[in-house]
């Protein structure tokens, strides 16, 4: 047999294993009242590994496996109850499964009496009621209906599909011509009949092939005896592939009993296989599927069988029946196909290839004025941008695949150490580069244990404590930010940092003054010092000092950052920060002297750009080190051309008008450095260094740029090993104090900016694409129009003072552009220093301060902001700014006065003289500067935009505009109804249930989407994205209009 | 045109003795077994590699490939490259990654019989003394053979762990 077939049925075999596991300890939980379809889940899959190993002839899978069905049926048929025992039992046994499995080449020699006695006692022990003391107690003889053959199965088998009503019947398929010449695998097809049934008897005659009686090594007869709830014409229908006479009723004879034949108790067997001094061999003259002995020593019955064979070679294809066809295609070719990670990989490399000469055509076109070329590149640009996204997806797997494992961990250790744990798992689906998954296997592990051995309590001490005797593990995955966090928490007894810290004391890994020194924070980072374990006694679980320490390298490894929650007596949270994937990562491209280097994106906290002659201001010697002040935060300052040697042309330097700095982090330290030029962001595939260069830690990898040279992609977490920066030990580093809201949707961040003295004001961070520091020199007056040169054009700039009634902008003031899009053209805004950025819930005022450019008043810091509109200014200052022929009546959009506003029916109506028939848009948003900020802009794409501030106004409005109203745009969270209750009711209500419904939200997790859809939320969009939300509204109305 | 598809050129005329490939490095000739060498290819753009080893120059992009480019002198420890516009790169490959050897020039290829070498002189440098097969006298001037199995071996401190 083809190793490939055998690979098949491991993989199959190891996939159906692999949920085994947390069923059966599903099924132990339930106890009594287990779900039958639990058990029986598990007893296909025992039963379809039973009928692949069969196939094979392995012998000890076969056995173990149809022993571990005994006890499922006995389950399935409460003759036991699912006791810690029997779990126990089951779940050696399926250990011991996937073990074989796994070394399928060894998998018969290994010794596994003692797991199927133990199965068999479980078996006996509780079924005192049954007359017999072996689980496969007699055997039970069957024939064809013309009583030509006849074969002996084991009565327990056949007990069972007598019980569930299914019928029997022998199949006398030939493997080459029946399965691998029809483009199907033998799995496939027993796949299809335990959707039906079972198979009792699965046996290939290894001994016939290519034996001289055999037709020269075409045929593979395989003997495949099914039990099933379809009648003949319904099985051959299935089995398509099989001509039809070889598909034959069976019918039960005569219980024969298994002592009087002496027929080997460890499987069922094949009557024909029985020795021949065995009575029943007399009843079965055509034998064609028989071991090679017989075949040989009776030649007749070869004979007599061949033509048979030969005769299914000449089946017409009319035969074949075609709802048997679709039947099976539909379940042969699955919804997924097995792949070579090979594969993948090289399909990887080559759309990474196909990245990298994307942006070397990105670079010669640059500089083209053939448009079909600049055409022809954009689309070669976005087709390899999705498939680069799809081949990434292709490398994601579910989280869950890692946690998977923890219930049984969870499980064995609770018992171990006399706790009670309820384990809580959210998130599996979650998907991460494969990379990943395997790099955070061990480390969660690892804190899993902890959690258990270190964290939870015992039974006593909880109850001591007056917490519920059942402790709680909670892991969850989700999506935040375009990462992914993994937690794994518990309400165990938290972590004491004076006692951690006095520990390390201890140990001499730290002084007792600097211990003094340490904030509760830095104690608690010290578990990741190697060489520390909080753990009184060192037990077998974890805690020999070699944990945690470890699992923090690997995550940072990985690109993740980890760090913790505790409170003494509540219980610890860690909290693993990791990318989504690690092949293909966004980076900013900078130089150094000559030398162009690339820093990923997820390592920047931010880029500060200081004028020369401020320097003083900002960088700072202590002793020989150097520091940058940032606001009110200090931190390291690293030169990097001396860390790397690299030359300074001091006439290149001096010419170089601002120190281009930029502030890293690798997840502990931040420090920040230098660099003479900040160029682009780019996307980069990340290729591994040569062996001889892996050692320097401060390169992450090499990427190839536009223009094919290479650049060095830095590792932020060696740089500062290189330069030997510690983990700061104090409290200087930076606190912004959002954490505790960023559950709230609501939370924007703000760019604060001055103009007129005395003076601030803001903007909504997400509308600047860069800030640009100038000096007024630099402004250029052209026909009345402010610009400046910016990146090889120009710049239009824009004032406070042009269209609002604010003070005149600070001449005295460092000026500064915030750079912007409106309408696809870019623009700049001219502000004054200082800048700054809050993350804040926008309490608006709309009304006192409402003008043209102006959006509302909020207070930040104590301080009147006025939040600056770039888009209305833009537009107003220049009216013939606009060039797609939007109209923009909607400019002036009166805000609305009050949240109790009930709805508005769109201002005018008066839209343009396009044919194109107006759409109305029905906005739920409870905010009332998001929704002015929402409408505003879908209304200027050219929608009808009815408004409501809640749900059940929302509805109201609905229902009075139904003629009108074709897409629906909501909030979720919303006060009265949210927009999950909008969503349900609409879709309740048969007048509008087939309506469009866009959810905008802030920050959506999935669950928060999955909820949505469920709800029937047809798309979910990010609040402010303009572009996204727009084109989702058009594409729905293209949908929605055929 | 950059590619000097050496090896088969010569396979037919390879009737006595290893085709070796002929390169320059501070005006003395060297030969390297051919087969080792998978293709002769001009310096291109070399991205230096800070705080690498000494005899390291950088690393180049072959057909996306990212190959570690290595001073060939250094490495045997008779120098280091002179830059000139016949400069090439003797590419070859050990334990799955590519490198690029910088050498002055690169001449020819031709069957050398390896039996018909003359040992080593005794004043030769210790740390090419162990990669030398042999001395070959070809055309009135030495060629010093190198022996493709020393030629991996880095020297100490530059093997990374």
């Amino acid at each position: 047999m083809d190793d490939e077939f055998i690979k098949e049925f491991v993989d199959e075999a190891l996939e159906l294993l692999s949920g085994i596991e947390n069923d059966l300890l599903s099924i132990e939980e339930q106890g009594e009242s287990v779900e039958l379809e639990l058990i029986n889940k598990v007893f296909r899959a025992a039963h379809t590994i039973k009928g692949g190993s069969g196939f094979f002839d392995l012998e000890h899978i076969t056995a173990l496996a149809h022993k571990s069905e005994t006890i499922l049926d006995m389950l399935r048929t409460d003759k036991i109850s699912p006791n810690a025992e029997v779990t126990n039992a089951l779940l050696t046994a399926f250990d011991t499964l996937r073990h074989l499995v796994n070394n399928i080449d060894r998998a018969e020699d290994e010794d596994i009496s003692e797991i199927l006695e133990n199965l068999d006692m479980l078996a006996t022990e509780s079924t005192c009621v049954l007359e017999h003391s072996e689980p496969q107690p007699q055997t039970i003889t069957v024939q064809t209906l013309d009583s030509l053959r006849s074969f002996e199965l084991p009565a327990s088998d056949l007990e069972r599909s007598i019980r569930e009503s299914r019928n029997l019947f022998w199949v006398n398929l030939d493997f080459i011509k029946d399965v691998e010449r029809r483009g199907i695998t033998i799995m496939a097809l027993f796949r299809i009949l335990l959707k039906y049934g079972e198979i009792i008897e699965s046996k290939l005659d290894f001994h016939a092939i290519g034996g001289l009686d055999a037709p020269v090594g075409n045929v593979l007869p395989v003997c495949l005896i099914v039990a099933i709830e379809k009648d003949l014409e319904g099985i051959q229908s299935l089995l398509y592939t099989v001509e039809p006479k070889n598909i034959h009723p069976l019918e039960v004879v005569d219980r024969v009993d298994s002592a009087e034949h002496a027929i080997d108790a460890s499987a069922e067997k094949n009557v024909a296989e029985s020795s021949a001094d065995n009575t029943l061999v007399s009843q079965i003259p055509q034998n064609s599927d028989s071991s090679s002995v017989e075949v040989r020593n009776q030649p007749v019955d070869s004979v007599l069988s061949q033509p048979k064979i030969e005769g299914t070679l000449n089946v017409p294809k009319e035969e074949v029946n075609p709802m048997g066809e679709v039947r099976l295609g539909s379940s042969a070719a699955d919804e997924t196909i097995r792949i070579q990670v090979g594969t993948l990989e090289t399909l990887m490399n080559l759309a990474g290839e196909l990245v990298l000469s994307r942006n070397e055509l990105r670079t010669v076109v640059k500089n083209k004025t053939d448009h079909s070329l600049i055409s022809a590149e954009q689309r070669i640009n976005q087709v390899t941008t999705e498939l680069q996204d799809v081949i990434m997806q292709t490398r994601l797997q579910p989280v869950g695949n890692v946690f998977n494992k923890f219930p049984r961990v969870v499980r064995d250790l609770s018992r171990q150490l006399n706790k009670q744990i309820n384990l809580i798992i959210s998130g599996k689906d979650v998907a991460l580069d494969k990379t990943l998954i395997e790099g955070i296997s061990d480390p969660l592990m690892h804190m899993v244990r902890n959690a258990i051995d270190h964290g939870i309590e015992t039974v006593d001490e909880r109850r001591t404590a007056g917490k519920s005797v059942e402790g709680t593990v909670r892991i969850e995955a989700r999506h935040e930010a375009g990462q992914v966090i993994i937690e794994i928490a518990d309400d165990g007894k938290g972590l004491d940092a004076d006692h951690i810290a006095a520990s390390s004391v201890k140990k001499g890994l730290i002084t007792q003054q600097q211990a003094d020194e340490m904030s509760d924070k830095d104690k608690l980072n010290l578990i990741f010092q190697p060489g520390l374990s909080t753990a009184e006694k060192l037990s077998d679980i974890s805690g020999r000092g070699v944990g945690m320490d470890v699992v923090k390298t690997n995550l940072i490894r990985l690109g993740g950052h980890v760090d913790i929650q505790t409170r003494i007596g509540y219980g610890s949270t860690f909290r693993i920060k990791l990318p989504l994937t690690l092949a293909i990562i966004p980076t900013l491209i900078v130089s150094a002297g000559k030398e162009r280097f690339a820093i990923p994106q997820a390592n920047i906290k931010e880029l500060v750009s200081i004028q020369k002659d401020e320097a003083a201001n900002f960088i700072n010697s202590i002793g020989t080190a150097q520091v940058l002040v940032l606001r009110d935060t200090i931190i390291p300052f690293v030169q990097f051309r001396s860390l790397f040697n690299i030359e300074t042309d001091v006439l290149v330097t001096k010419r170089l008008p601002t120190h281009e700095i930029v502030v890293l982090t690798d997840g502990v330290n931040t420090f920040a450095t230098e660099f003479d030029w900040l160029h682009t962001t780019e996307e980069v595939v990340v290729k591994p260094l040569g062996k001889r260069l892996k050692h320097l830690n401060e390169y992450a990898g090499a990427t190839i740029l536009g223009d094919g040279s290479v650049a060095l992609i830095l590792d932020s977490n060696g740089l500062a090993q290189k330069a030997a920066i510690h983990e700061i030990t104090n409290n200087l580093q930076q606190n912004i104090n959002i954490d505790e809201h960023t559950t709230n949707d609501d939370i924007q961040p703000f760019l604060l900016f001055g103009n007129g003295a005395d003076e601030q004001f803001a903007v909504l961070m997400d509308h600047i694409d860069r800030i640009e520091r100038i000096t007024w020199n630099q402004v250029e007056l052209l026909s009345k129009r402010r610009t400046i040169q910016y990146r090889g054009g120009m710049l239009p700039l824009f004032l406070l003072e042009d269209c609002t009634d604010v003070k005149r902008i600070d001449e005295h003031g460092d000026p500064v552009v915030l750079v912007s899009e409106v309408d696809g053209k870019t623009v700049g805004l001219l502000g004054t220093m200082p800048i700054n950025v809050v993350h804040t819930q926008p309490v608006i005022d709309m009304q006192t301060h409402r003008q043209t450019g102006i959006l509302g008043s909020l207070i930040i810091e104590g301080k009147t902001t006025l939040l600056a509109d770039i888009e209305e200014i833009v537009r107003a200052s220049s009216p013939s700014f606009s060039s797609n022929g939007v109209e923009h009546q909607h400019v002036s959009i009166h805000a609305i006065p009050s949240p109790d506003v009930s709805a508005t029916t769109p201002s005018d109506g008066s839209q343009n003289g396009t044919s194109k028939q107006q759409l109305g848009v029905l906005l739920a948003e409870d905010s009332d500067f998001f929704r002015s900020q929402v409408k505003r802009f879908i209304s200027d794409a050219g929608y009808d935009v009815y408004e409501a501030p809640d749900g059940e106004k929302a509805w109201e409005v609905l229902l009075a505009n139904l003629d009108k109203i074709q897409m629906v745009v909501t909030d979720i969270e919303m006060p009265h109804l949210d927009g999950l209750g909008l969503t349900s009711r609409i879709r309740a209500d048969e007048r509008t249930s087939s309506l469009p419904i866009i959810a905008v939200s802030s920050l959506a997790s999935d669950e928060d989407q999955s909820r949505g859809f469920t709800a029937g939320v047809t798309e979910y969009q990010v609040k402010l994205d303009r572009a996204g939300l727009l084109n989702s509204i058009q594409n729905l109305t293209a949908v929605y209009a055929n | 045109m950059e590619k000097r598809t050496t090896k088969k050129t010569f396979e037919a005329e390879n009737s006595d003795g290893t085709l070796t490939t002929i390169f320059t490095m501070d005006g003395v000739r060297y030969g390297l077994d051919a087969s080792l060498i998978q293709e002769v290819v001009r310096v291109g753009e070399i991205t230096r590699v800070h705080n690498a080893p000494s005899d390291i120059i950088g690393v180049r992009n072959l057909r996306g490939k990212i190959i570690t480019v290595i001073d060939l002198a250094a490495h045997l420890g008779t120098g280091c490259y002179k830059t000139g516009k016949n400069n090439r790169l003797i590419l070859a490959e050990s334990n799955g990654d590519a490198y690029g050897f910088m050498v002055d020039s690169v001449l020819e290829a031709i069957p050398v019989d390896y039996t018909s070498l003359l040992p080593a002189t005794g004043n030769i440098p210790v740390k090419l003394e162990g990669r030398i097969k042999g001395l070959w006298r070809y055309n009135g001037d030495i060629v010093t053979i190198i022996d493709s199995k020393q030629f991996f071996i880095w020297q100490e401190g530059q093997v990374s762990t």
